[in-house]
């Protein structure tokens, strides 16, 4: 039987960093399309899945922390810093964890890159915070 | 038993025990003139429940809500009630074990201006510091 859960103590990990002030986290998904085989004179619709899985995001949001150079600044520096000429774009490419506090495989790994960090919002009285996407390369895998 | 296990909970903590003469769960400590018979204590009572049901009915996680006082005829006392049961319970780790039920998680919250304090006096000055306590638990603890 399934077994209900809290979104609780649980963690993100980023290029081999355990990210601090993690508000919320949401992903990694994936789809995949239709490819539509409807012939001329079917009465209903023929949807059949793609071949090729559509990697999807994983975003999350932080209580950012400008002064935490080695997990939120080096995020951001992983999306800002222009790649040295010639070199591979996939360098980019990190390894993320998200690691849950129950299971026999509490650990899920993807790799992927930085592709969004939000806009940085200062309001009275308000959390600062900042939403993050990285784009999914890889199929998660699930670990001990 | 949630309230049973909580009021163990709080009770094995020692610096609650050297502040608070007693944990009321429910009825006020009065007299006949509904004057406070001690003059701290913590109270609470539990004020929501909500069972996670599957649509087949199936439960396996509840969450429990109650309304908590910290009274005192000393302000600091009231407070330094206040502080430790938000210590205690904010943030309570993933599945660790209240006085014999597993409790999946636990949050605090402060009870906002709206809130009219149970723990209220004609006579006798008191100092009440109220919050929400939410716990969330699997099936080890019921409210039976």
């Amino acid at each position: 039987m399934a077994t209900k859960r809290v979104a609780h103590k649980i963690t993100l990990t980023a290029n081999a960093v355990l990210l601090g002030g993690v508000r919320s986290l949401s992903g990694p998904g994936h789809s995949r399309d239709i490819i539509d085989v409807t012939d001329l004179d079917a009465d209903i619709t023929v949807p059949w899945p793609s071949p090729v899985l559509e990697l999807g995001e994983c975003t999350f949001t932080l209580f950012w922390d400008r002064e935490d150079t080695a997990g939120h600044v080096a995020l951001e520096l992983l999306l800002t810093d222009p790649l040295a000429a010639g070199s591979d774009p996939r360098t980019k490419i990190k390894t993320f964890i998200i690691t849950f506090p129950f299971g026999l495989v509490p650990k899920q790994t993807f790799s992927g890159w930085i592709k969004d960090a939000g806009a940085l919002s200062f309001e009275v009285k308000g959390e600062v915070t900042r939403d993050l996407t990285v784009q999914v390369t890889s199929i998660p895998v699930d670990s001990a | 038993m949630i309230d049973e296990s909580l009021r163990a909970f709080l009770a094995a903590d020692l610096a609650i025990a050297d502040l608070a003469e007693e944990i009321a769960v429910g009825q006020v400590p009065i007299d006949d003139t509904g004057e406070p018979l001690i003059d701290s204590y913590i109270w609470f009572q539990q004020f929501d429940e909500d069972d996670w049901l599957d649509l087949d009915g199936l439960s396996g996680m509840t969450e429990f809500v109650f309304d908590v006082e910290c009274v005192s005829t000393n302000i600091l006392t009231a407070k330094t009630l206040a502080q430790r049961v938000r210590a205690l319970c904010q943030g309570f780790g993933y599945d660790q074990t209240m006085n014999g039920g597993t409790v999946t998680a636990g949050y605090v919250e402060s009870k906002d201006d709206s809130y009219v304090p149970v723990n209220r006096f004609q006579e006798t000055n008191t100092t009440v510091t109220a919050l929400t306590v939410t716990l969330y638990t699997d099936d080890t603890i019921n409210d039976t």
